[in-house]
């Protein structure tokens, strides 16, 4: 079952494009999209994601949402924890490295979020919509708690820059005007956006993957940077929180699209906002550390074999 | 025309620290700056950051003395930590008065 899971889940478009522009750019062919494209996606991507889950939160009530805030409440806090540990103990990482990555680990990644939405709509498995939610709160408080860990060694002032541009950044605010949108019009009167919100997701998510797969080409050729222990902690951290994240999700009372979501929050690395805060507060980290771990490793491991895999568990716990 | 001297100030830095930056020139005394997204490489050859965007470019007009404060607080807190280049041109300008 979990073997034609991941054929399923392989055969999607953002899938296959990924995985085409990533190895097209290993072999040094240069399909770069034109650089203005990708801010155009990723505002689209964002706002259509927020939308979406503003649109299901007016027809949620309060009782409906409680519990999943505090199980994401309570995974934002673990999972930078846990990476933090692993990366210390197992990684053999100073304290900078081991918080900056766990920063990473900490806080999620939107595309993955995305691909997964895409991988449960295919498969007609539904999902509580408010879940896009859930995404900006675990976005921030993992980077939060892993900033934490590092305060001592944090650079002065780094703190409350780094925070503001978490908070203030571009990805958590297209995220929560999309959800306001969302919520204030309602489903009916979205109708008419549709063809623009929904019928173009699906190919702007494609073309989204094809920058990101020549962008973690890239990293993966520093890959030596990372070494060993680090490659394999990539991999491992991902299904620990990952596990974390859907028995906490089926603790909650989510449907399985609902646990299978907030597994893969949990097991998906930042490589937007986590960098530009981990850059700010810990200049000292290694960026070629962090940025080729959750973006050339960790990404395409969640994207070909996390997703699946995190479907999977979902299905045998609800 | 009568022109005054005054100092313009460049400032080539990570895209990540753009308004971390522009706070600090403003505390120095900057009244204004311009700021444009730019492309390159240096010594460090920082291409980490690409999803942030390209790196930014600064420009200030200022007085001797905010020019020196900028670059002294640049080696407090920039260079050597972030991937910045600075650097400073004597300049003709009308209005003397609105640096």
């Amino acid at each position: 079952m979990i073997a034609s899971a991941l054929i399923d889940n392989l055969l999607t478009a953002p899938v296959i494009a990924f995985l085409v522009a990533l190895l097209a750019t290993l072999m040094r062919s240069d399909i770069r999209l034109p650089e203005s494209l990708y801010p155009i996606l990723s505002t689209f991507l964002l706002l259509a994601i927020g939308i979406k889950g503003g649109r299901s939160l007016s027809a949620s009530s309060p009782s409906d949402i409680w519990k999943p805030l505090i199980a994401s409440l309570i995974l934002g806090v673990i999972t930078p924890i846990i990476a933090f540990g692993l990366l210390r103990l197992l990684g053999k990482l100073d304290v900078i490295n081991a918080a900056a990555l766990a920063a990473h680990y900490g806080s999620v990644s939107a595309v993955t979020f995305t691909v997964l939405l895409a991988s449960l709509d295919s498969r007609n498995i539904s999902y509580e919509g408010y879940v896009a939610g859930l995404l900006a709160v675990l976005e921030i408080i993992g980077i939060v708690v892993a900033l934490f860990l590092a305060r001592g060694a944090s650079h002065e002032s780094g703190w409350k820059t780094a925070l503001s541009e978490v908070v203030r950044g571009r990805s958590i605010s297209l995220l929560v005007i999309g959800l306001i949108i969302g919520a204030v019009v309602g489903d009916e009167r979205l109708a008419p956006t549709d063809p623009v919100f929904v019928g173009l997701f699906a190919g702007a998510l494609t073309l989204f993957l094809i920058e990101l797969g020549v962008i973690a080409a890239e990293r993966l050729r520093d890959i030596k940077i990372a070494g060993v222990r680090v490659i394999v902690l990539a991999l491992f951290i991902p299904l620990i929180n990952g596990g974390l994240g859907a028995l906490i999700g089926a603790a909650a009372g989510l449907s399985t699209g609902g646990v299978a979501v907030m597994a893969t929050l949990a097991g998906s690395a930042s490589y937007i906002a986590a960098p530009a805060a981990v850059r700010i507060a810990l200049p000292q980290a290694s960026p070629g550390l962090y940025v080729t771990a959750s973006l050339g490793i960790t990404f395409p491991f969640n994207l070909t074999i996390g997703i699946p895999t995190y479907i999977a568990m979902a299905q045998a716990l609800t | 025309m009568q022109t005054s001297i005054r100092q313009l100030v460049t400032i080539i830095s990570e895209a990540v620290v753009e308004q971390k930056l522009i706070d600090d020139i403003k505390s120095c005394g900057a009244k204004g700056y311009s700021v444009s997204h730019v492309r390159g490489e240096g010594v460090t050859g920082n291409r980490s950051l690409d999803l942030n965007g390209p790196s930014v470019r600064l420009e200030t007009v200022v007085t001797d003395k905010v020019a020196e404060k900028i670059l002294e607080m640049l080696s407090a807190k920039y260079f050597g930590i972030f991937a910045t280049v600075a650097w400073i041109t004597p300049t003709h300008v009308v209005r003397p008065d609105h640096f």
